[in-house]
């Protein structure tokens, strides 16, 4: 059989003519491609003018992510307004309210004359541990978190106290968000509540002078936060540190063992003080 | 002189009896037939052992629900609470029947447990007192003490079983 050279060349012609034309092509894909994809938006938005505030806003939303879990929304009560009556309420204005705190709330539960008292309360409890802690019995038997007994139960107060545990948080960041949160999904579980916030109890002289943890500049730099967060999240801040601390800013010897948690006479002070310190919703 | 020994010898085994009757009834009587003034043994304790924490007393229905017993099953009692420093507690709880005493207990064993779970994490130098504490039934009451010197409390508690 005779070999056909001339249609043979024509046939290698005909393939390398089409590879090269597929070859630029690509090229000009790739090409377009890496300018499409790497152009910066005009004017340059978040990348280029608010690198700064960009970049705190994603860290920012990583440790919400990280602590929290679900997106911060702006308070619907934003507008709520309080007036402050301006007498001592009866022990009965209890009658519907819930106390929420750690073990300085637990032993203000059981030490006050308070007979009426509801508390979701334990030692150790923080505003992270909240979310996690089933500390509370039902009337089924069930034992829930503080958060999943909200959405069975419904009150007029709600009184929370939190901050001593959370004193050696490294991170303010860490504790404003957190604390923003409970703020937050409280007023949301119990939104026909009013939210009183007592702020942290110093602790004494001789346990601040020792301690470097639980001391009071501690205590107070926490206290600006709390005070910060709770004008942010419109509830009533509770100077109870005010109406406890001696006159040197601690709270006096005589009215703890260790320091940190009153006894029960200085607990019937800190009740004194919320009976006198009441508001209303206008 | 047969008849005689026999009797005498009935006589005697009557006697034994009667004394082994009484002796058990008085065994019994250490246990379940003492009536106990649940006030007075709790404030002695307070008196008596030794504390680190101020212990104040908190009300009996205040307690009641903090250790889940019923007040129904409840005759009376008193208790004395740490300020949460320490661990450290009296209470003593009188049930009402003989019946209701076995879930007092129960409940006064749980509040241990659930308080040494709490410590555990919270303040270790407490956990001692917590897997040691005086927890003793007499008559129908409950009694409950967290404390460093277990034996000054049975002191006072053996000071009212003993005598009655």
């Amino acid at each position: 059989m005779p070999l056909n050279y001339k249609s043979s060349y024509k046939e290698r012609a005909r393939k390398r003519n089409l590879l090269i034309i597929i070859g630029i092509v690509a090229v000009c894909l790739i090409v377009a491609a890496v300018i499409i994809f790497t152009k910066k938006p005009a004017g340059g938005l978040v990348g280029d003018n608010h690198s700064g505030e960009y970049g705190k806003v994603i860290e920012r939303q990583k440790l919400y992510l990280y602590t929290v879990g679900t997106p911060r929304v702006s308070p619907s009560d934003v507008n709520r307004e309080y007036t402050k009556v301006d007498k001592q309420v009866e022990d009965s204005y209890f009658d519907d309210a819930l106390f929420i705190g750690d073990s300085r709330t637990e032993g203000f539960m059981l030490y006050t004359s308070l007979s009426n008292i509801k508390a979701y309360c334990s030692k150790g409890l923080s505003i992270s541990r909240i979310y996690e802690d089933r500390i509370v019995t039902l009337e089924d038997g069930r034992t829930v978190t503080v958060m999943d007994a909200l959405q069975e139960e419904k009150y007029k107060k709600i009184y929370i106290m939190f901050g001593v545990n959370e004193l050696g948080w490294p991170y303010d960041d860490l504790f404003i968000e957190q604390y923003t949160k409970l703020l937050h999904d409280v007023k949301q579980l119990e939104p026909d509540a009013i939210i009183y916030v007592e702020n942290i109890i110093p602790v004494s002289a001789a346990r601040s002078a020792t301690d470097p943890i639980y001391n009071n500049d501690n205590v107070r730099h926490f206290n600006e936060m709390v005070e910060q967060v709770c004008k942010d999240q419109n509830v009533v801040y509770l100077d109870v540190a005010s109406a406890l601390a001696g006159p040197d800013g601690a709270l006096p010897a005589n009215a703890s063992t260790d320091g940190v948690h009153c006894n029960k006479e200085y607990c019937e002070v800190w009740l004194n003080y919320l009976k006198n310190n009441t508001y209303e919703i206008n | 002189m047969k008849m005689m020994w026999k009797k005498m010898k009935k006589t005697v085994a009557a006697g034994l009896a009667a004394v082994m009757v009484l002796g058990l009834a008085g065994c019994g009587n250490s246990n379940s037939d003492i009536d106990i003034d649940p006030v007075a043994l709790a404030d002695d304790m307070k008196a008596s052992v030794t504390f680190q924490d101020q212990l104040s007393e908190v009300e009996l229905d205040k307690v009641l629900s903090l250790y889940g017993i019923d007040s129904g099953i409840v005759d009376s009692g008193k208790a004395y609470l740490s300020t949460n420093a320490t661990a450290e507690e009296i209470a003593v709880i009188k049930a009402k029947t003989a019946e209701d005493v076995d879930t007092v207990k129960t409940a006064v064993q749980n509040r241990v447990a659930s308080q040494l779970q709490s410590f555990e994490s919270y303040n270790a130098n407490e956990v001692p007192k917590l897997e040691n504490p005086v927890i003793e039934t007499a008559g129908t009451c409950v009694i409950l003490c967290v404390c460093d010197d277990k034996g000054e409390a049975e002191a006072v508690i053996d000071s009212y079983t003993a005598a009655k």
